[in-house]
């Protein structure tokens, strides 16, 4: 195997193939129509991934040979095996932000397994299937007094994939965990066509737990990202639930998608400034130790703009107007929750605890304006996603610097990675939309993304954004302050990254090889696999 | 990978001179007393003498010691707690191997108040480890009343479940970054430890090694987590520490439902509230507040059937309020269920006094031992909502198999943040007693079996219960086996335990 990517150009599969297909699916769920697979020709940001020369040209990736739609677990099986059989590579995805489609690999399009399993209100455990959205899973379980985790990706993706094969932040971490931490049972087709249930699931006990018997195989399936469809194909999960003190109901009012809700009235949203960044970030890590917030944003003034506007020009005209430079510079936004009266009272005297000890102050004008609370709450809690509103400005976002430990990684990465995109922004390569440090927190580690948004309609500005990501990558390295985002995914990454990783590329190549030893599924997303030495046999065929 | 480690040593002298070599004549131990301290421990399991114990002092040791291993293909078992041990897993299951006694490297390098993070060594004790937290504001999550020998991290590594289920997000909690030692002999880093840069550098950095995710798109410590010591050998561990509470409030709740109590958990962790928050059977109570054999067993006969403990911690900015309103509410909570709180629990069972007991390693002799001398465990896994019934088949089976019912010990503790339960079944025995030791043998098989028919689930296996979990996950097992090959591919870590 080597590294380089599938050619360009289309792979048409023989015809009998395409009718082993049909026989498991069923003719009407298998197309090889090349004007049915431009149509999974897309990825998120694909200006910048084919500018890379990863094949494909601009918005289109190669398209792959066939798209099929399996119905069940059972099909994905089957599908794997003919894979394997036929040394034909495949790659699963749910609800599509990244398709990563290829020359001569087939498309495995979940949209017909959909269902919500299972809800276990007892338990506060979710089963799903791939096309479940976080929309429909959050507005399932909040009439049940509970609710899902709701990643940054937004309302319309796959809490699925969020959980078993990407990533998993969101304004909710706070109270509702990161999405890999939340991942209990699991249902897993194996690159070989074998079906691997994870933990209590495999011994026949239910959904309930992940882990064991013995080692936890949850440690291969992912880390702080997924496989990206590297390591199989995810067909069912169990998420933890958590609770929902909030109405059953959410009623909209206004045109989609910007329905302005309604605060539930056991909860508050809260908007402070701080003189400093240092101050602010104190707060942050007493929000975070007295765990009060039920939702939580280190939030740019340009974010919060795009977040309780609904038009760019509504947010261009709230930037202007100087009144969030006024109240709201080294801003943090939360919502406090409480079962009782009693708990959210606490909660808010504990924040206004932490404003006093810290110097913040309550932005006073964002607090008495609903519209502000409202954003928030549409970006935050209800499953609206945080992705649609910060994506609206330019069309073209992407992750700078990448800070995902203590809060005082941020803090001192701070100024360097505002100073460090502004000679970007100067150069026409970025909006000029002040400093984006976006930041939450889940248990166990404060995240911040640096949030730059360029044109990707825009040649200079793609290069240019290249160009940053390179070089904010190369200043974290040698600051020790992280890893940036893309330097922990995907095949092309691992040598360049995973020498500076306790070389962790060498044990995913194992495991990709140990696991996948016909190289069936699209190893783009995780790792090419190592080469097998000289005297070894090859695999068995599948 | 290595040079030969082996080939440094004189010829014919082989595996002990090398040793010797790695750690130093007086760290490694031949003498027939030694070996037979590490042979057998309190469980069923065969005893097997081990060739040599090597008790290294650094990570640099261990990582020679595992490579020499690899190369003379010598099985090594590594032990962290001091005895007595319990579970089998400390026992050489073959012939010929090497203990590595981790109990040397007993450092704790890093306790940081502001993350609410500290890093061990494996051979550091809860004892040890919560003066050393508490210097700093800080306390660890304890498992149930540790044994005052226990290693701290290789109570996170078998994944026993902390007493504060609203903090146990994860069941790899409170473990976060680990370094190991595979059985390549690779150095791994994972977490946020993995890089870049040395922890220094990281710390420099503002670091903290508190990210137990990744790197990337591996998450390697929970492979190791559960092993028992198959996939290497691990040399330190970040772990998430609570607040050390200003101050402290607890309630009790009795009731001969089990149903009941669990329901209870339930709700209380469906708002949530609280920090502490557990259901002992009488008996266990009996066992971890007794001072003798004569009080446990004047407690057993007059305490109720089952008790919930709910514990508060003053803490934080406010720590009075933060105590007032979650001790209101769960007051509120438990009487709609119909249940009666209370401060002190007839025969004068304290709420305040159990807390305290619960935030600390045992009283010796260990608990579990302090009546009969001797115990056996059945650990497994299942839902709140079924450990009434769970447990109903644990006490028929132990009756048939001639255990007595009074004695049988029982709690629940909701992990996972209520999502899901460990139970626990604890037998104690007298040892000499033939009758007993028969009984007890008898109810390891049947009532184990009966529970996996009954779809509780052994996360956690130990001996024969091991070899049967991974029979009926056949798919898992081969998995696991897989991976095995990759990370010790010369079988050399601790073989023969978890069916591997």
């Amino acid at each position: 195997m080597n590294d380089s990517h599938a050619a360009t150009s289309h792979v048409v599969l023989p015809r009998d193939v395409l009718r082993a297909f049909e026989d498991i699916v069923g003719p009407e769920h298998v197309s090889d129509d090349p004007w049915i697979l431009d149509g999974y020709s897309f990825y998120f940001l694909s200006e910048l991934i084919t500018a890379l020369g990863a094949g494909g040209e601009r918005k289109f990736i190669p398209r792959p040979s066939a798209v099929l739609l399996p119905g069940s677990t059972e099909e994905v099986q089957r599908i794997v095996r003919v894979c394997n059989r036929r040394q034909i590579q495949f790659h699963a995805f749910s609800t599509g932000v990244v398709c990563e489609g290829g020359a001569g690999r087939v498309q495995l399009d979940l949209r017909r397994m959909n269902r919500i399993v299972d809800i276990d209100e007892k338990n506060r455990i979710a089963v799903i299937e791939p096309y479940v959205t976080n929309a429909r899973l959050f507005h399932a379980t909040i009439k049940k007094g509970l609710r899902a985790h709701v990643h940054a990706a937004g309302a319309n993706t796959s809490p699925l994939a969020s959980a078993t094969s990407v990533g998993g932040e969101g304004p909710d971490n706070p109270s509702c965990g990161y999405s890999s931490r939340n991942v209990l049972g699991v249902e897993w087709v194996l690159p070989s066509g074998e079906l691997l249930r994870l933990g209590s699931l495999g011994s026949g006990a239910g959904w309930f737990s992940g882990d064991g018997p013995g080692p936890s195989l949850r440690g291969v399936m992912r880390g702080v990202f997924g496989a990206f469809g590297g390591l199989g194909v995810f067909t069912r999960v169990a998420v933890k639930l958590y609770p929902w003190h909030g109405p059953p109901v959410f009623k909209g009012h206004g045109l989609p998608p910007n329905y302005p809700g309604e605060m539930p009235t056991n909860m508050k949203a809260f908007f402070a400034g701080f003189p400093t960044p240092d101050q602010m970030y104190d707060a942050v890590g007493l929000v975070w130790e007295e765990g009060i917030a039920h939702t939580f944003n280190r939030m740019p003034r340009s974010f919060l703009c795009y977040a309780s506007s609904e038009s760019n020009q509504q947010a261009y005209e709230l930037w202007q107007s100087g009144l969030l430079e006024r109240e709201f510079s080294n801003g943090i936004s939360m919502i406090i929750a409480g079962f009782s009266e009693a708990e959210r009272a606490y909660k808010e005297r504990v924040f206004h605890e932490i404003l006093r000890k810290t110097g913040g102050k309550i932005a006073e004008t964002l607090q008495n304006d609903p519209r502000f609370a409202l954003g928030v709450l549409r970006t935050s809690v209800l499953s609206d996603g945080v992705f649609r509103a910060v994506s609206r400005p330019s069309g073209g976002i992407l992750e700078g610097y990448y800070l995902n430990e203590s809060v005082d990684v941020s803090r001192l990465s701070h100024e360097a990675s505002y100073a460090h995109t502004k000679s970007f922004t100067d150069r026409g390569i970025c909006i000029d939309n002040g400093e984006t440090n976006w930041g939450t927190f889940s248990d166990i580690a404060y995240l911040s993304e640096q949030i730059p948004h360029f044109d990707p309609r825009d040649e200079k500005s793609v290069q240019g954004m290249l160009e940053l990501l390179a070089t904010s990558y190369q200043k974290q390295f040698e600051t020790r302050s992280g890893a940036g985002l893309f330097a922990n995914i995907g095949a092309l990454m691992n040598d360049a990254f995973g020498p500076m990783l306790s070389n962790v590329h060498i044990w995913k190549k194992r495991i990709k090889r140990g696991l996948d030893p016909r190289t069936a599924c699209d190893p783009m997303g995780y790792a090419f696999p190592e080469a097998p030495t000289a005297t070894e046999p090859p695999p068995e065929r599948g | 990978m290595t040079s030969s480690v082996l080939s440094a040593v004189p010829h014919g002298k082989g595996v002990a001179a090398a040793l010797e070599q790695i750690a130093g004549p007086e760290n490694v131990f031949e003498d027939r007393t030694t070996l037979a301290s590490f042979a057998k421990d309190e469980s069923f399991a065969p005893a097997t003498m081990p060739r040599a114990v090597v008790r290294p002092r650094t990570a640099e040791e261990v990582q020679r010691i595992v490579r020499l291993a690899a190369e003379s293909r010598t099985p090594l078992v590594p032990v962290s707690s001091g005895p007595p041990h319990f579970r089998g897993d400390t026992v050489p299951g073959e012939g010929g191997a090497v203990v590595v006694d981790l109990s040397a490297m007993r450092g704790i390098p890093r306790v940081d108040r502001r993350n609410r993070v500290a890093i061990v060594e494996p051979g550091v004790t809860f004892g040890e480890l919560i003066p050393a937290l508490a210097a700093e504001g800080l306390a660890p999550y304890l498992p149930l009343v540790p044994r005052a020998t226990k290693s701290v991290l290789a109570s996170m590594l078998e994944r026993e479940p902390h007493t504060a289920p609203r903090h146990h997000w994860d069941a790899q909690d409170p473990l976060l970054c680990i370094e190991v030692v595979f059985g390549t002999g690779d150095v791994f880093r994972t977490g946020s430890a993995a890089g870049p840069g040395t922890l220094e550098e990281q710390r420099k950095a503002g670091g903290a090694q508190m990210r137990g995710m990744g790197p990337g798109q591996t998450d390697l410590q929970r492979l190791v987590q559960g092993a028992q010591g198959t996939f290497g050998i691990v040399t330190w561990a970040s772990q998430k520490c609570r607040l050390l509470a200003k101050r402290r409030e607890a309630l009790l709740v009795a009731s001969d439902s089990l149903e009941a109590l669990s329901s209870l958990c339930r709700e209380v962790l469906r708002v949530p509230l609280g920090d502490d928050l557990l259901v002992l059977r009488g008996a266990t109570l009996a066992a971890i507040v007794g001072r003798d054999r004569a009080e446990i067993r004047r407690l057993r006969s007059a305490l109720p059937a089952f008790v919930l403990h709910f514990g508060v911690d003053g803490t934080g900015a406010l720590p009075a309020e933060r105590i007032a309103y979650q001790i209101e509410d769960f007051a509120a909570l438990a009487q709609r269920e119909g249940l009666a709180p209370a401060r002190v629990l007839e025969p004068r069972i304290r709420a305040v006094d159990l807390a305290a007991i619960l935030s600390g390693p045992s009283a010796e002799p260990y608990w579990k031992l302090r009546e009969t001398g001797a115990c056996e465990e059945i650990l497994f896994l299942s839902t709140l909502d079924r450990a009434a019934d769970l447990f109903e088949i644990v006490r028929r089976e132990a009756e048939h198999a001639g255990y007595p019912a009074s004695r049988l010990g029982f709690h629940v503790q909701p992990t996972v943040q209520g999502t899901s339960c460990h139970c626990e079944v604890t037998l104690p025995y007298a040892r000499e007693d033939a009758a007993q030791v028969r009984s007890v043998r008898r109810c390891l098989g049947t009532v184990s079996a009966s529970l996996l028919d009954a779809g509780a689930f052994f996360s956690r296996p130990y001996g024969d219960a091991a070899s049967e979990a991974l029979r009926r996950d056949a798919v898992a097992a081969r998995v696991v086996e897989t991976l095995r090959g990759i990370f010790d591919p010369h079988r050399v870590m601790n073989p023969g335990k978890v069916a591997l």
